[in-house]
C-alpha cells in the first residue's frame, strides 16, 4: 500500500490540510488504498487553525478505524475503494497528533540569539560582518536579528529558513524517511503558502532535506500557495498584506533561481488575485481563518498529483474564471461557483464526490442518527441490528461509526458553509465564494447546487440573481435513499437470508452501503450527468 | 488582474476553470504588486526569499523585473526609469527600481573607489568559515555553521566556494552574488550618512528614498564598463545581463555599438582584488573591475583653474598645483573636470581644513588635489563697531559708509595680491565688494575670483547682521569694542632691483610702521604680513612664514589708574601689504578674524624720482620747540619765503597725512574716548590746526617705574600737553626734557622726542613729492657741554637709524640763527647783536659787518630763571615760584576752575606759568606782573639788565665794537614786554647798562652806546627759521665760539675746566656779580627804572644776601654733574642770580598784600 506523506506547513498549510481531509472523506478515487500520514509542522504552538485541523484529522480516523478498523485488519481482499473515509490516516508515534514536534527556539527567543551573533569574534568575526550584509540588524522590533520568533518569523523566510533548516536533523524526520521508500510508490506533498513566514521557509528546506536522503527518486509535488486572504491592515501589525504580492513574487524567484524545482516532480501553484479580506491576527489561539475556495484548491492538486494524471508535466496552477468574484458593496457579474463552473475533471475525480459525501452525510444525520429506533423495518435496518445484537464488537463499532460521522456531520457543514461564506456586518465575504452542496436544504434534490438562469431580456447579460436554486427535474427524497440503502445491502447479505455474510462486519457493511445509496441518490440529482442535461 | 490565477497555456480541462499546467515556472513578474514605497520596505523584500542568502538573489529579482516590464510594448525605452502609474500616468520607479540603483550604485561604487584604501573585498571562504564555526563552544554557531553551509547547497550555488564581503573602513556596505554580482547590505539605509558614499558627479550613493539614477544618466565610463562586463557573463547573471543589454540598446545606443565592436577591450580599468590576501575578486566567471582614477587637471581640462597672482602658496612647496575656485552653483557651462560636469550635488560643506590636503569634489575620496571654497577666504563672522570705517585710508569693499571688517581671509593673499583688490589710486578693482543693507540686517560679501578660462567665479556670502545673529560679532558698545590709528599710512616702494624678491626686500627696509590699538575687549591681536617675504618660522625653522615682525606693548591698562580703555602699541619692524586683526568671539569659540588692508600712499623709495627737496630745522627749545620746514622744487634755489611752520593735513597741506584713524571722519562712534587717550600717546591728526608748533617742549610718558622708554610704547612728543593741561587728564607730561639732570632717563626722553620728530619729518617728506633724504637743522646752544652735546648728537644719530632715513642732521649753533632770519630783513651795516631767550639758556650773536667779525656766546641763563622752581631739587614740582604765589594773591586770581586745575596738576612753576601766559586774555597774568611795578616787576628787569650787562661784558671782552642793533628773539624774550612794550624805553635800559659798565670798566664806546632795539613778531620761530636758513647760506657768519666766565683777570685763551675753579675764582665771579649789583643802585641806571615807575631799590640788599649762596651752590651742582676736566662751557656770571632769583621772587611775593577779595 502506497504512503502519501502531507507535510502540511504553517496556518495556510493546516488549513489545505482541513480540506484535504474532506477530499480524503468524500472517497475520491485517487487516494483509494494510500496510507495517509498527514505531517502538521506549524512552529506556533497555539494556532488555532492547527487545533481544528488536528481535530478534523482525529475525526476522521475515528470513522475511518470505527468502519473499516476490522476489516482490513483482517487482511480481507476487498479492497477500499469507493468507500467514504476510506484512506487510512498514520499517525507517525514520534509525532503528536499528526503535529511535527518542532520547536527549536525557545520561548521568547530572538534570532540573534539563536545563532550566537553578538559572540561572533576572533576567526569568526568575518562571518559576523558576512551576516551584517545578509540580515537588517537595526533596532526596530520587526528586523532580522532582533525578530522574536515564538510565533514564527513574522514573514521573513529567510530567517525561518535558517531555523527550518535543522528540521532535517531532528529524529522525527529520521523516522519520517524511514517509512518513505519512494520505490514502492510513496509520495510526499510539501504544502504552505510563500508569502508568509512558516510555510515559505519550511518548504525548500524539507525538499532539500528529503532529497538530501532519497535523492531524486522521491516523488514530491509542493502546493505553493500564493496570496489568497489579506489581514485587515492593523496599526504596527507585523504582517502587512501589502506586501503578499511583493514577498511571493521574491519567494517565486527564489525557487526558480535557487534550483530547488529540480528537486520537485509536481509544483502546483494557486491563490486569489481578489484576497478575502480577514480579521487581523499575528498568530497563536485565534488565528481560526475560515475555509477558502483557494485551500480547496489546493487539495484537489493533491487529489492530482496522487491520481499521477498528466504525468509528463511538471508546473500546475489553477485558473479560474475572473468574473466570479464577490466583493463588498459591488456587484460582480456573478458571486459563487458552482460545481458546474469546474472543469469535467474536476468535477468527476473530486468534486461530485464531496457532494456524495453531502447526501450522504445529511441522510444520515437526519435519517439515521437522528432517528434511530424509528426507522425499523427498513431493511438495511433491521438486519444491522440483528447483526450487532451477534456482534457486540460490531454494535460498539457502529455506536463509535455513528458517534463520529454525526460530528463530522457538523464539520463537514461547517467548512461547506465557510468555503460559500456570505459575509456579515463584521466579516466581509470570501472573494470566490464555492457552493458544493448546503446539508441544511430541504430538499435532497437541491443539494447539486448550480447557477439559476435568467431570461436574457437585458440584453443578453448575465445577471446574478444569489442563491436561487432551481430543482432538479430528477427529484431524490430520503424514501429513494432508504430504498437505495436496502438495495445495497443486498450484496452483504448470505443467500436468501437477511444476514450479513461472513467477514461483511456490520460496521464496514453500513459505510458500504450508505456510500451506495449516496452515490445511486448523486446520480439521480447530478445535472451533469450524461443524457440528464 | 493577476495571472496566476488565469489561464494562459494549453489546458488539458476543457473549462476555464480547473487545474492547467505550464511550459515552465510561473513567472512572479507577471504577479501586480502595485508601485509601493522604497525604505526598509526593501528589506522586507529580501528577506522574503526562504534562505539565509536572500540577498545574494534579491536584486537579481529586481532586475528580472525590470526586464520584464522593458518587454511590454508600453515600457519599452521607459522601463529602467520607471513603471507607467496607471492613475497619473507619470513614470514612477518602483520598489524594484529602487533595489537595481542600489545595485548599480554599488557597481559604480567598485569601480570608482575598488582600489581605495578605504575599500575592502574581504574573501569568505564557505568550507574555512563553516570549521571555524564548528569549533566554537557556541551552539548558535554550530547552528548558523549548518544553516550557512545549507544555504550554498542549492543547485543553483553548488560550486560557490567563497564570496566577497565589501568594506568601506569598518562599514560592511555588501558583498559578492554569483547572482546577481553584487549586493547591499539592508543596513545601509539606516546607517549611511549622506556623503559618505559617494558616485560619479559627488552623487550620493544608497540613499534609501530618494529617486534613482537610471544607468543611461551615469557617468559614460561607468557604463561603458558595465556594457564591457555584461558580454563577459556568459550564461551567467542573465538578469542583470539582459538589463544592462537592454539598456545599451535601448537607451544608449552609441556608446553600446561602440563597445559591442569590442567589448573584452577594459581599457586602463584594473581588476579589482581582495585585501589583504590580494586574490582577483571573480564571481562566477566575471572579473570585477576598478576604473584608472588618474584625472588630469589642467586649463584644458577644467575651467575652474584659478588664475592666480601671487605664488606664496607654493613658497613652502614648491610642487603644489593651482587649486580649483569651487562654489556649490559652478558657473553655468563650465568645464568643471574632464570626465565630469558639476553638479551641485557633488559639492561638500567641510571639506579637509588644509587647501592642499583635499580630494576633488565628485571624485570622493579619489583625487587628491587642492580646492578653493569660499569658506576658505571669507570668515564665519564678521566684526562690527559702532563707527564707520575710514574708507579713505582702509579697504572696506563697500561703496557707502561701512561699519563692518573686512572678512576677508588671510590665505586669500596666498594667491592673489593687494593691488588685485585696491588699484594704485587706492580704488577698488571690483574683486571684492561688500553691501551693507541695514534695512534688512544683511551685509553681503563678494570676491570675484578670477579662472585661467577667463570665466570668473564668484564667492558669495550674505551675513545676518541682526542684534543676536551669531554670525556677527558685535564690537560695537563702548565697553567692548576697538579701535586703532596707524603711523604713518605710505608705502615706500623700491622698483629697480633686479628682481621682485630684491625689491620687497628694499621695500621693507624703508618702511617702520606704529600702530596704536586702543581696546575695551581683552585679547583683540594683530598679525602684519607681507606677502611674498618670507623668513624661517619661530616655532619651526623648516618653514617660513610671510608674517612681518612685530612687537607689542600694552601702554594703559583699563581698570589701572581709572583708565577706561587699554592701549596698545605695536611697532612693525618693516614693510606690510595687510594686517590680520583677531578679536574674541565668545566663549568657546574661536577667535574671529577680519583684515586689515591699508590704503597706502605709494611712494617711489628712489630718491632721484623726487620732485622736490625738504629741509627742516628744530629749535628745541628748553621750553618750547619749533619746527620749519621748506619745500623747495629740485633744480631751484633756496628761497627763505617758502619757510613755513612744519604742519600737515591743513588746508595749506592736505594731502599729507601723517597718522591715520580705523574710524572715519565722522567720528569714533561710541568709542569716542578713544580719541583722548590716542592725542595723548600717539600723533596728532592734523598738525598746524589745534596742535601746532611752537609749542610746549613736553612728553608724554607712561606713569610708574620704567626701565627704558621707546617711542609709543610708553613716551612720545606731548602734542596734547596743553589740552591735557587743562582737561587736568593727566599728570604723566615731562617738560624740562631737555636739561632736565635729575631723571635718569632723561637722555632717552630726549632720543625719543627726536625720533618721532624726525618721522614726522621723513613723512613729511616723502609725503610732499620729497624723499626720505632730508635736511634737518638742528640748534643747539653754544653752553651745551661736551658731554650734553655728545648725548644730544647721538640721540639724533640713534633717531635716524629707528626711522630708517637719509636725514642730514646739521647742528647749528642756536644764537647764530636769528642772525639769518633778521639780516633778511634789516639790512644793516651796523655792528648787530641778537638776544635769543630761551628757557634755559640764553644765546648771544654778535657780527660786525664791517669787520666781519662774528662772536657767539651762551648762557645757561634763561627765562626758566625767571619763572622756574629754582636748582634746588627738592623744590622741584613744589611749584612755589614767586610768580605763582603773587598771582594767587593778585586780584585777578580767578575761581575759574580750569586755572585751579592747572595749577593744582601741573609738574612745576614754569609749566603753570606758561599756561598764564598762554592764556593771558583770560588770566590776565601779564597785567598783574606789569602792575606790580615794585614789586614781582623787578624780577624781569633784574633779569633783563643782567643779561645786557653780560653782553657788555663780552663786548668789552672781545673787544669789538657795541652793536648798536639788538634784537631779542627766543620765547623767553616775551618777558621784556612785560618790562616796557615801548623799544626805545628797552633802548634806554640798555643803554643805562651799557653806560654804567662803559664808566665802570673805563670803555667809553659803551659808555657812550646808543643802540636801537628789534622784537621779532614770532620770537621763538626766529631761531628755526634762521637755523633752516643758515645750513642753506654758504656765505653765511661763522662765528667764533666763545665763553666769558665774568671773573677778574679772565684768561680768554684758555679753556677753563672744572677742576680750574678754584675758591678764588668764586670769589672772583661773586666780586664781579656784586659790580652788577652795585649797578642797581647807579642813579643813572635807577632814574631809567623809575621813570618805568619800577623801583628796584630793595633788590640790592636782598640780592647780595642771596647771591653768595647762589653762586656756591651752582659750583658744587656743576662740579658735581660734571667730569673735572670738562669745560665750564656757561658764564659763572649768572651763577650767583639762578637761585637769587627765585628767592628773591617768593620773598617779594610773600611782602605782597593778598588782593584776593
Amino acid at each position: 500500500m502506497p504512503k502519501l506523506f502531507i507535510f502540511a506547513i504553517g496556518g495556510t498549510g493546516e488549513r489545505v490540510m482541513r480540506s484535504t481531509a474532506m477530499l480524503l472523506a468524500s472517497g475520491v478515487p485517487a487516494f483509494d488504498n494510500y496510507e495517509v500520514f498527514p505531517i502538521i509542522i506549524d512552529y506556533d504552538k497555539k494556532n488555532a487553525d492547527k487545533k481544528r485541523t488536528v481535530e478534523l484529522l482525529q475525526t476522521y480516523n475515528q470513522i475511518h478505524t470505527a468502519a473499516y478498523g476490522r476489516h482490513t485488519a483482517q487482511g480481507d481482499a476487498v479492497k477500499l475503494v469507493n468507500e467514504f473515509f476510506a484512506a487510512r490516516l498514520r499517525n507517525i508515534d514520534v509525532l503528536e497528533d499528526y503535529v511535527y514536534p518542532f520547536h527549536p527556539a525557545q520561548e521568547n527567543e530572538k534570532f540573534r540569539d539563536y545563532i550566537g551573533y553578538k559572540t561572533l569574534s576572533g576567526v569568526n568575526l568575518s562571518t559576523s560582518d558576512f551576516l551584517e550584509s545578509l540580515f537588517d540588524k537595526s533596532s526596530r522590533p520587526d528586523t532580522e536579528l532582533n525578530l522574536d520568533m515564538t510565533v514564527g518569523f513574522k514573514g521573513n523566510p529567510n530567517i525561518g529558513s535558517v531555523v527550518f533548516h535543522t528540521i532535517a536533523g531532528t529524529k522525527e524526520f529520521n523516522q519520517i524517511m524511514t517509512y518513505f521508500q519512494p520505490g514502492n510508490g510513496d509520495k510526499v506533498v510539501v504544502i504552505g503558502s510563500l508569502f508568509g513566514g512558516t510555510g515559505a521557509s519550511g518548504i525548500p528546506e524539507i525538499v532539500k532535506a528529503i532529497n538530501t536522503v532519497k535523492g531524486n527518486k522521491a516523488q514530491i509535488a509542493t502546493i505553493l500557495v500564493l496570496p489568497y486572504f489579506n489581514p485587515e491592515a492593523s496599526d504596527g501589525a507585523a504582517i502587512k498584506a501589502e506586501r503578499f504580492n511583493a514577498k511571493t513574487k521574491a519567494a517565486l524567484d527564489f525557487y526558480e533561481k535557487s534550483g530547488i524545482y529540480e528537486y520537485i516532480k509536481n509544483v502546483y501553484y494557486v491563490g486569489d488575485p481578489n484576497p478575502t479580506i480577514i480579521p487581523y491576527c499575528d498568530g497563536g489561539d485565534k488565528q481560526e481563518n475560515k475555509a477558502n475556495f483557494v485551500e480547496l484548491i489546493s487539495a484537489m492538486m493533491i487529489e492530482h498529483f496522487v491520481a499521477q494524471r498528466d504525468e509528463d508535466k511538471k508546473f500546475f496552477k489553477f485558473a479560474v474564471d475572473d468574473k466570479f468574484i464577490s466583493t463588498p458593496g459591488q456587484k460582480a457579474p456573478r458571486e459563487r461557483l458552482f460545481i458546474a463552473d469546474f472543469d469535467k475533471v474536476s468535477i468527476q475525480t473530486s468534486l461530485n464526490h464531496l457532494v456524495t459525501l453531502g447526501i450522504a452525510l445529511k441522510f444520515f444525520h437526519e435519517e439515521i442518527f437522528e432517528k434511530d429506533k424509528k426507522i425499523e423495518g427498513k431493511d438495511f435496518y433491521d438486519i444491522l441490528q440483528a447483526a450487532k445484537k451477534k456482534d457486540s464488537d460490531a454494535a460498539r463499532r457502529i455506536k463509535t461509526l455513528y458517534d463520529e460521522l454525526d460530528k463530522f456531520y457538523t464539520l463537514f457543514q461547517d467548512w461547506l458553509k465557510e468555503l460559500d461564506f456570505e459575509g456579515n456586518d463584521k466579516h466581509a465575504p470570501n472573494s470566490h465564494r464555492v457552493a458544493l452542496t448546503d446539508l441544511s436544504r430541504k430538499k435532497y434534490s437541491d443539494l447539486f447546487m448550480e447557477e439559476a438562469k435568467t431570461t436574457e431580456d437585458d440584453g443578453g447579460i448575465l445577471a446574478a440573481i444569489g442563491d436561487f436554486i432551481t430543482s432538479r427535474g430528477s427529484s431524490l427524497s430520503e424514501d429513494n435513499l432508504f430504498a437505495f440503502m436496502n438495495s445495497a445491502i443486498g450484496k452483504h447479505l448470505q443467500e436468501k437470508i437477511k444476514v450479513l455474510k461472513d467477514n461483511h462486519e456490520a460496521e464496514w457493511v453500513f459505510a458500504d452501503i450508505l456510500h451506495d445509496a449516496a452515490s445511486k441518490g448523486f446520480d439521480r440529482i447530478n445535472p451533469l450527468t450524461p443524457n440528464k442535461k | 488582474m493577476s495571472k496566476f490565477m488565469t489561464p494562459e497555456n494549453t489546458s488539458p480541462a476543457t473549462t476555464n476553470t480547473g487545474i492547467l499546467y505550464q511550459k515552465d515556472p510561473l513567472d512572479p513578474t507577471m504577479i501586480d504588486d502595485g508601485v509601493f514605497s522604497h525604505g526598509t520596505d526593501l528589506n522586507k523584500l529580501g528577506s522574503s526569499m526562504p534562505t539565509a542568502l536572500a540577498r545574494l538573489f534579491l536584486f537579481s529579482s529586481a532586475l528580472k523585473e525590470i526586464n520584464a516590464l522593458e518587454a511590454q510594448a508600453s515600457h519599452k525605452g521607459i522601463a529602467h526609469r520607471g513603471k507607467i502609474d496607471s492613475d497619473s500616468g507619470h513614470i514612477v520607479p518602483t520598489a524594484y527600481h529602487k533595489l537595481v540603483d542600489d545595485l548599480l550604485d554599488m557597481l559604480e561604487f567598485i569601480y570608482k573607489y575598488g582600489d581605495d584604501f578605504n575599500f575592502k573585498a574581504e574573501r569568505w571562504d564557505i568550507d574555512t568559515e563553516y570549521d571555524n564555526l564548528k569549533q566554537s563552544n557556541e551552539t548558535g554557531h554550530h547552528r548558523l555553521a549548518e544553516a550557512l553551509k545549507a544555504a550554498f547547497s542549492y543547485p543553483a550555488l553548488q560550486g560557490i566556494k567563497q564570496v566577497y564581503v565589501f568594506k568601506w573602513g569598518k562599514m560592511v556596505i555588501g558583498g559578492t552574488s554569483p547572482i546577481s554580482l553584487v549586493y547591499t547590505s539592508p543596513n545601509l539605509i539606516d546607517e549611511l550618512k549622506p556623503g559618505t558614499l559617494v558616485g560619479y558627479g559627488g552623487r550620493n550613493l544608497f540613499t534609501g528614498k530618494t529617486g534613482i539614477t537610471p544607468l543611461c544618466e551615469r557617468e559614460p565610463a561607468f557604463r561603458e564598463y558595465l556594457y564591457r562586463l555584461s558580454f563577459a557573463m556568459g550564461n551567467n547573471f542573465t538578469d542583470l545581463k539582459r538589463f544592462l543589454q537592454d539598456s545599451g540598446s535601448e537607451y544608449d545606443k552609441d556608446l553600446y555599438d561602440k563597445v559591442k565592436v569590442n567589448p573584452a577591450n577594459f581599457g586602463t580599468a584594473k581588476k579589482l582584488a581582495s585585501k589583504p590576501d590580494n586574490i582577483d575578486v571573480i564571481v562566477n566567471g566575471v572579473q570585477l573591475m576598478v576604473t584608472d582614477n588618474t584625472v588630469h587637471i589642467n586649463s584644458s581640462t577644467s575651467d575652474y583653474l584659478m588664475k592666480t597672482t601671487s605664488d606664496n602658496f607654493r613658497h613652502n612647496h614648491p610642487d603644489r598645483e593651482t587649486p580649483l575656485a569651487l562654489t556649490k552653483a559652478g558657473i553655468p557651462g563650465a568645464k568643471f573636470v574632464e570626465p565630469l560636469q558639476w553638479n551641485p550635488n557633488m559639492w561638500t560643506d567641510c571639506p579637509e581644513k588644509d587647501v592642499f590636503d583635499r580630494q576633488l569634489m565628485g571624485f570622493g575620496s579619489k583625487v587628491p588635489y587642492p580646492q578653493i571654497v569660499p569658506y576658505d577666504f571669507l570668515e564665519e563672522r564678521i566684526i562690527e563697531v559702532s563707527y564707520n570705517l575710514n574708507d579713505t585710508a582702509f579697504f572696506t569693499g563697500s561703496k557707502k559708509p561701512c561699519r563692518y571688517l573686512l572678512p576677508l581671509k588671510k590665505l586669500f593673499f596666498d594667491f592673489f595680491k593687494v593691488s588685485d583688490l585696491i588699484n594704485e589710486k587706492g580704488e577698488s578693482t571690483g574683486m571684492l565688494t561688500m553691501d551693507c543693507d541695514d534695512d534688512h540686517e544683511i551685509v553681503t560679501v563678494t570676491l570675484r575670483i578670477p579662472l585661467l578660462s577667463d570665466k570668473t567665479i564668484e564667492f558669495k556670502k550674505t551675513y545676518d547682521t541682526s542684534a543676536k545673529s551669531k554670525q556677527k560679532v558685535d564690537a560695537v558698545d563702548q565697553s567692548n569694542t576697538f579701535d586703532f590709528a596707524m603711523f604713518p599710512c605710505y608705502r615706500l616702494y623700491a622698483d629697480n632691483r633686479p628682481t621682485e624678491l630684491e625689491n620687497l626686500q628694499a621695500t621693507t627696509e624703508h618702511n617702520v610702521y606704529n600702530i596704536m590699538l586702543g581696546t575695551t575687549i581683552k585679547n583683540v591681536g594683530f598679525k602684519f604680513y607681507e606677502p611674498g617675504l618670507f623668513h624661517p618660522k619661530a616655532s619651526n625653522p623648516q618653514e617660513e612664514t610671510d608674517e612681518v615682525s612685530a612687537t607689542n606693548h600694552l601702554r594703559t591698562e583699563r581698570g589701572v589708574n581709572g583708565a577706561t580703555i587699554s592701549t596698545d602699541h605695536i611697532h612693525v619692524d618693516g614693510s606690510f601689504s595687510f594686517a590680520e586683526i583677531s578679536v574674541p568671539t565668545g566663549k568657546d569659540l574661536p577667535a574671529t578674524h577680519a583684515l586689515i588692508i591699508p590704503k597706502f600712499r605709494m611712494i617711489n623709495a628712489d630718491r632721484t624720482k623726487a620732485t622736490f627737496k625738504m629741509s627742516f630745522a628744530i629749535d628745541f627749545g628748553t621750553t618750547n620747540t619749533h619746527v620749519v620746514q621748506v619745500k623747495i622744487p629740485n633744480g631751484k634755489s633756496f628761497d627763505p619765503t617758502f619757510i613755513e611752520a612744519f604742519e600737515y593735513g591743513t588746508p595749506n597741506s592736505p594731502n599729507d597725512f601723517q597718522m591715520v584713524t580705523f574710524n572715519s571722519a565722522s567720528g569714533m562712534g561710541d568709542f569716542g574716548s578713544f580719541d583722548n587717550i590716542l592725542r595723548r600717546e600717539f600723533v596728532p591728526v592734523k598738525l598746524g590746526h589745534d596742535i601746532k608748533f611752537p609749542m610746549r617742549t613736553a612728553t608724554y610718558q607712561q606713569s610708574g617705574k620704567l626701565n627704558k622708554l621707546e617711542m609709543f610704547f610708553n613716551t612720545n612728543i606731548g602734542f596734547n600737553y596743553s589740552r591735557d593741561l587743562v582737561l587736568k587728564s593727566s599728570n604723566d607730561y615731562r617738560t624740562n626734557i631737555k636739561w632736565d639732570s635729575f631723571d635718569g632717563l632723561s637722555e632717552e626722553r630726549m632720543s625719543t622726542f627726536f625720533e618721532q620728530i624726525l618721522w614726522m619729518m621723513k613723512n613729511e617728506s616723502v609725503l610732499n613729492e620729497s624723499s626720505d633724504a632730508f635736511d634737518v637743522a638742528v640748534t643747539l646752544p653754544i653752553s651745551m657741554s661736551e658731554s650734553d652735546r655728545t648725548t644730544f648728537e647721538t640721540a639724533w644719530n640713534d633717531a635716524c637709524q629707528k626711522v630708517r632715513c637719509q636725514a642730514n642732521i646739521i647742528y647749528c649753533t642756536e644764537s647764530i640763527s636769528p642772525y639769518y632770519e633778521f639780516s633778511r630783513n634789516l639790512k644793516f651795516a651796523q655792528p648787530y647783536a641778537n638776544i635769543d631767550i630761551g628757557g634755559g639758556t640764553t644765546d648771544f650773536v654778535y657780527y660786525d659787518k664791517n669787520t666781519k667779525e662774528s662772536i657767539v656766546f651762551s648762557a645757561f641763563f634763561a627765562a626758566n630763571d625767571l619763572w622756574g622752581d629754582g636748582i634746588e631739587k627738592s623744590a622741584q614740582g613744589l611749584k612755589e615760584n614767586g610768580f605763582v604765589q603773587f598771582y594767587k594773591k593778585s586780584h585777578y586770581w580767578t575761581d575759574d576752575q580750569e586755572v585751579k586745575d592747572v595749577y593744582q596738576d601741573a609738574n612745576s612753576s614754569a609749566d603753570i606759568i606758561s599756561y598764564l601766559f598762554s592764556n593771558d586774555s583770560k588770566t590776565r597774568f601779564s597785567k598783574a606782573i606789569r602792575e606790580s611795578r615794585d614789586g614781582m616787576l623787578q624780577l624781569p628787569v633784574l633779569h633783563f639788565t643782567s643779561l645786557i650787562y653780560y653782553l657788555a661784558y663780552c663786548v668789552y671782552m672781545a673787544e669789538v665794537s657795541v652793536p648798536t642793533e639788538i634784537s631779542f628773539t627766543g620765547m623767553g624774550s616775551k618777558y621784556i614786554q612785560l618790562i616796557s612794550p615801548n623799544k626805545d624805553v628797552i633802548a634806554k635800559i640798555i643803554e643805562a647798562v651799557f653806560h654804567y659798565f662803559g664808566k665802570k670798566f673805563s670803555h667809553e664806546e659803551l659808555e657812550k652806546a646808543k643802540v636801537t632795539v628789534h622784537f621779532a613778531d614770532n620770537p621763538k620761530e626766529v631761531t628755526a627759521k634762521g637755523a633752516l636758513m643758515s645750513i642753506q647760506d654758504d656765505q653765511g657768519i661763522h662765528p667764533v665760539e666763545q665763553v666769558y666766565h665774568v671773573y677778574e683777570d679772565e684768561d680768554t685763551t684758555h679753556a677753563l675746566r672744572y677742576n680750574q675753579v678754584t675758591e678764588q675764582t668764586i670769589a672772583s665771579v661773586g666780586k664781579m656779580f656784586n659790580g652788577f649789583i652795585d649797578m642797581l643802585e647807579d642813579s643813572d641806571v635807577v632814574a631809567v627804572l623809575n621813570d618805568l615807575s619800577c623801583d628796584v631799590s630793595l633788590i640790592p640788599a636782598s640780592l647780595r644776601g642771596y647771591a653768595n649762596n647762589s653762586l656756591r651752590q651752582m659750583h658744587t651742582k656743576k662740579s658735581e654733574s660734571n667730569p673735572p676736566k670738562t669745560r665750564v662751557r656757561e658764564p659763572m656770571f649768572f651763577w650767583p642770580l639762578k637761585q637769587s632769583l627765585y628767592l628773591l621772587g617768593k620773598d617779594i611775593a610773600g611782602s605782597v598784600k593778598s588782593e584776593k577779595k
